[in-house]
């Protein structure tokens, strides 16, 4: 089964085009990075998975679902924690999960008191007075309590000190071990994404650059650096090329099988790092609009 | 969501059953009040003595003011009580982003927005009906005469009342939804309230029932205190009209144009043997016309006005769950 799979999906807002004619098959019982430059859709697509913005065009099939035609059947499954960490400043600890234990109906209420607990985390407290990492590990608690299939989080280590990202990220890891579970995140840092993700899609410019499993993507893509009027043939695709003055730098990605390029006096051939990669398909956008 | 609904709105409910509770007894203890404050200073029994008649009614009256003042707040509680109510009601999620909490949950927005907005709804209208029936205290408390205009309190009692307040919240919750903000909401649910409200009151309730015509060839310069001491032989009006509109027509039943009645009653000289102006008038050809609604068509038209309202806060409602559901978060 496909967690989400969409067909030409489209979405405009007036004018501005936040995705165009994406075409996804995301995997179930993964952990999926999305990444892209700030304004490339990644908020557009988790949310438009979540229900919460319906499509231009196109279509969108969450867990075998429509988003908008079966929310009913759908939101029970599902969790989305929005990039600002939407909760009710007045309420407390206490009432936030028992709101999340009112509108649910799968609810684990142990879960989520342990979850909040372990960080110390007062029940007493009002959601208003908590900081910005007590906030974030009380939002996944909501998120994760109600036992969902997909959870889709918009940046969620976002704003977070080093320690909070981690003890989050760890957190979400922890979840998606104990089995059962597709988890989708934005990101913006790449290192966030290479540590917890399995699967990644690349937006641009409202367009899927790439998708796929991280391990495939790595084979495919090579690091070249040698003389600047290297060529490489049909097989490989140039994704990104740097030039000096003699010296250039390559990031390739295998279209077909090939042949390895060999490496020798002046050259070097390596796989391309996860973040060399990633930059590559975002730099690519910057030169052609410069 | 009854939870949910009871802990962010129970300031509000709390506020709407409180308030009304308060209104209501003050209301009739200041009917209450007024009578024996009328005793007291024999308001009622002191036509002998038009200078010692004068200064009762303003003592009584300095001491029945609060309730006085508390019959004006009537008039205006369906406004403020909507504006504050049904404009922050949705947009206050939709301006804090707390709807994208709340709407991935496990039940759809419909349903919460149903369940919010049916909620508030309730617990307002029990809190109206509590008000409206002891809007026509009203009467008691401001001294008005027992024959005196029968719809006078249209605007505080009844049923329409109650819809008023159901109206009130209904536009301003529709406002605060479609500019996703709770000031404009409020500010552009009150005007929404005002407009429609007025409009009704002065373009549809004069005319729920075609109004009766009566021709007055006679009579004092207000035509309800004519027909209610009956000190002459007035048309066949029984007491507590309504009178919508007046005019004057020539023999013919043609309308007299205004300027032709102003020279008329320019021209007229009282003298001992005619003070009245409308048999000066009828003696020029010219009768007054009243327009009016008699008594007894005062609770029809209430419930006539409630259907009214009650039709259009469905309609709103209906939309603003439809922009809660169909349109982007």
């Amino acid at each position: 089964m496909l967690a989400v799979k969409a067909v030409g999906l489209t979405k405009h807002f007036g004018r501005s085009v936040a995705l165009q004619d994406c075409d996804l098959d995301l995997p179930a019982q993964r952990v999926i990075g999305v990444v892209g430059p700030n304004g490339a859709g990644k908020t557009t697509l988790l949310q438009l998975a979540a229900g919460l913005r319906y499509p231009t065009s196109g279509s969108m099939v969450v867990l075998d679902r429509s988003p908008r035609a079966d929310a009913a059947d759908l939101l029970p499954r599902l969790a989305f924690i929005a990039q600002d960490r939407p909760l009710y400043g007045d309420l407390t600890v206490a009432e936030t999960l028992e709101l999340g234990r009112q509108l649910n109906v799968r609810w684990d209420p142990a879960y989520a008191r342990a979850r909040v607990q372990r960080f110390r985390i007062g029940l007493d407290a009002r959601v208003r007075g908590l900081s910005t990492g007590q906030r974030a590990q009380v939002a996944v608690a909501v998120a994760l309590a109600k036992r969902p299939e997909l959870v889709l989080l918009d940046e969620p280590v976002a704003n977070l000190d080093p320690l909070a990202r981690l003890e989050l990220l760890e957190e979400l890891m922890a979840a998606v071990a104990e089995g059962g579970m597709t988890m989708i995140m934005s990101a913006n840092a790449i290192a966030d994404i290479d540590r917890v993700c399995d699967y990644l899609v690349i937006l641009l410019d409202g367009k899927v650059r790439l998708a796929g499993d991280i391990e495939e993507i790595t084979a495919q893509h090579r690091f070249v650096s040698g003389p600047r009027e290297l060529s490489f043939g049909d097989a490989w695709e140039t994704v990104d090329a740097r030039a000096a003055e003699r010296q250039g730098t390559w990031i390739l990605r295998a279209v077909m099988p090939a042949e390895p390029i060999a490496s020798n006096d002046g050259t070097v051939v390596r796989p391309a790092s996860l973040e060399e990669i990633v930059l590559a398909y975002l730099r690519a956008r910057v030169e052609v609009a410069v | 969501m009854t939870w949910l609904v009871w802990r962010q709105h129970r300031y509000e409910i709390l506020g709407l059953l409180i308030g009304a509770a308060l209104v209501a007894v003050g209301l009739v203890y200041g009917a209450d009040l007024a009578v024996r404050v009328r005793t007291q200073f024999g308001v009622d029994s002191c036509n002998a003595l038009p200078s010692a008649c004068v200064s009762a009614v303003v003592q009584a009256g300095d001491r029945l003011q609060p309730f006085r003042y508390l019959v004006i707040l009537l008039f205006f509680l369906p406004a403020i009580a909507g504006s504050f109510i049904g404009g922050p009601l949705f947009a206050r999620d939709l301006e804090h982003g707390t709807h994208r909490l709340v709407w991935t949950q496990g039940i759809t927005r419909m349903r919460w927005g149903t369940a919010k907005l049916l909620s508030v709804l309730a617990v307002a209208a029990a809190a109206a009906v509590g008000v409206a029936l002891f809007g026509g205290r009203a009467s008691t408390i401001n001294g008005t005469s027992a024959g005196a205009n029968a719809f006078q309190n249209f605007d505080i009692e009844g049923p329409a009342f109650v819809m008023y307040v159901v109206f009130g919240i209904t536009a301003a919750a529709f406002a605060g939804t479609l500019s996703r903000r709770i000031l404009p909401g409020m500010f552009v649910g009150l005007l929404l309230f005002g407009v429609v409200r007025l409009g009704v009151e002065f373009g549809l309730r004069p005319s729920y029932e075609p109004p009766i015509t009566a021709i007055r060839t006679s009579g004092g310069v207000f035509p309800q205190e004519v027909i209610i001491t009956s000190r002459t032989p007035g048309p066949a009006v029984g007491p507590g009209p309504w009178i919508v509109r007046i005019d004057f027509i020539d023999p013919e039943g043609r309308v007299v144009p205004e300027e032709r009645v102003q020279a008329l009653q320019n021209a007229f000289r009282p003298t001992a043997a005619s003070r009245d102006t409308l048999t000066y008038l009828a003696a020029n050809g010219v009768s007054q016309r009243i327009f009016y609604q008699p008594p007894d068509r005062y609770w029809p038209s209430q419930w006539i006005e409630a259907l009214l309202f009650l039709v259009l806060s469905v309609t709103l409602g209906a939309s603003t769950l439809l922009l809660l559901d169909r349109r982007d978060a």
